[in-house]
């Protein structure tokens, strides 16, 4: 009998403890707004070209998802070749500012270290080509530094 | 073939494929040295080659069961020697596409050229029917291309070079017909050949359905080790 009231009361506190921590209101997010220009001009053609493949990024499955002319259109009823429209663009710039959400700042978000070699300073990238290689070779990589610049604001504009 | 006896052993691969397969409006090879921001690929030929190693699997996701022949590709090969390689396949079963190269580790062509195609190698395989296949350089590279038009064969002169470690890498795709991105079988080859006389390397056949192959491959090699394990303590 006592054991049954000592599991009751260790249910009660567990439980309580459980919604008293759902309660809790979750600190709102501050997500990274780098130039939407800058975006556009310089990041987005070098997403296009090393992430948005449709089976990769351009999948609608993934949370970062980049959508793009050549690659998966955001609506399927624009023409494959098209430029980006607006709505692509905007869309493929809150994904992409989304992933440099990160404790330690943009430098060290999921954006800038995923896609860099594990032994470079990466975090693991499932994604790597047939040869195990990033998508970009280290943190001198021009693209990568374009990624970079543009992230933390750096880039000019 | 010239390939020399003793060393240039021709191999013979059947590759049979479990393919799933997914197409997007990605897949037109006059668009790939296109920029980017026009929906190219930016000077990528989805090859899988040491030097452009994303090859067709990162817009197609395999569906089907593919075959795939290749014959004359050596398991060694003599520096200077020039080699026959023939690529075949089943085109009963749908137009297939192929890009393919022959390359040092570095990227280089290993001196490629293209032999005016039998029947198989022209569109629907008629003797009067269009090329289908073509060869583009670029810069160091020499990329082989078939169309989607009915061949059923490529065959590839290949010069070899004083290196190393020659590979033969290639994305095909069978197209389903459906003009969507569902239902194509897709297969990365990557086959290497190793200088004669150099120690054998870690060379061989490889080929992935999609970038998810290796991954399961590495699972189902663990689930055996581990099985071995319990069995032999």
């Amino acid at each position: 009998m006592q054991l049954a009231r000592a599991v009751a009361a260790t249910v009660a506190m567990a439980t309580s403890a459980v919604l008293g921590a759902c309660a809790v209101e979750p600190a709102p997010l501050d997500v990274p707004s780098p130039s939407s220009q800058g975006f556009a001009d310089r990041v987005y053609p070098i997403l296009l070209a090393q992430c948005a493949f449709p089976a990769c990024h351009g999948s609608p499955d993934r949370f970062f998802a980049v959508y793009g002319p050549g690659r998966t259109r955001f609506d399927p009823a624009t023409e494959p070749y098209a430029p980006a429209t607006a709505e692509e663009l905007a869309l493929s710039y809150r994904r992409t500012t989304s992933m440099l959400v990160w404790p330690d700042g943009a430098r060290r978000s999921p954006l800038l270290r995923k896609p860099l070699p594990v032994e470079a300073g990466g975090a693991g990238h499932e994604g790597n080509d047939g040869w195990g290689q990033a998508p970009f070779t280290g943190e001198d990589d021009p693209r990568w530094i374009t990624l970079a610049t543009w992230a933390v604001g750096e880039d000019g504009l | 073939m010239s390939a020399p006896s003793g060393l240039g052993r021709a191999v013979v691969l059947v590759l049979v494929l479990a393919a799933p397969g997914l197409a997007r409006a990605f897949s037109d090879p006059e668009r790939y040295d296109a920029p980017t921001l026009e929906g190219g690929g930016g000077g990528r030929h989805f090859t899988g080659s040491p030097i452009d190693g994303l090859s067709c699997a990162v817009c197609h996701r395999p569906a089907g069961r593919p075959e795939l022949t290749v014959e004359g590709f050596p398991t060694t090969f003599e520096p200077g020697q020039r080699y026959s390689v023939r690529l075949s396949w089943d085109a009963s079963l749908g137009s297939h596409a192929l890009q393919l190269e022959l390359s040092t580790s570095a990227g280089d062509h290993a001196g490629v050229t293209l032999p005016a195609p039998a029947p198989a190698g022209r569109c629907e395989g008629s003797a009067t029917g269009e090329l289908a296949t073509g060869l583009r350089t670029r810069g160091i590279r020499r990329i082989v291309e078939v169309s989607d038009c009915g061949a059923s064969e490529v065959v590839v002169e290949m010069l070899a070079p004083d290196e190393p470690v020659l590979y033969l890498t290639a994305g095909v795709v069978r197209s389903d017909g459906s003009a969507t991105p569902d239902g194509d079988a897709v297969l990365e080859l990557r086959v290497t050949t190793t200088r004669a006389g150099d120690p054998a390397s870690s060379g061989g056949c490889g080929a992935a359905t999609g970038t998810a192959g290796l991954p399961l491959a590495a699972l189902v090699m663990a689930l055996a080790l581990a099985e071995r394990r319990r069995r032999t303590s």
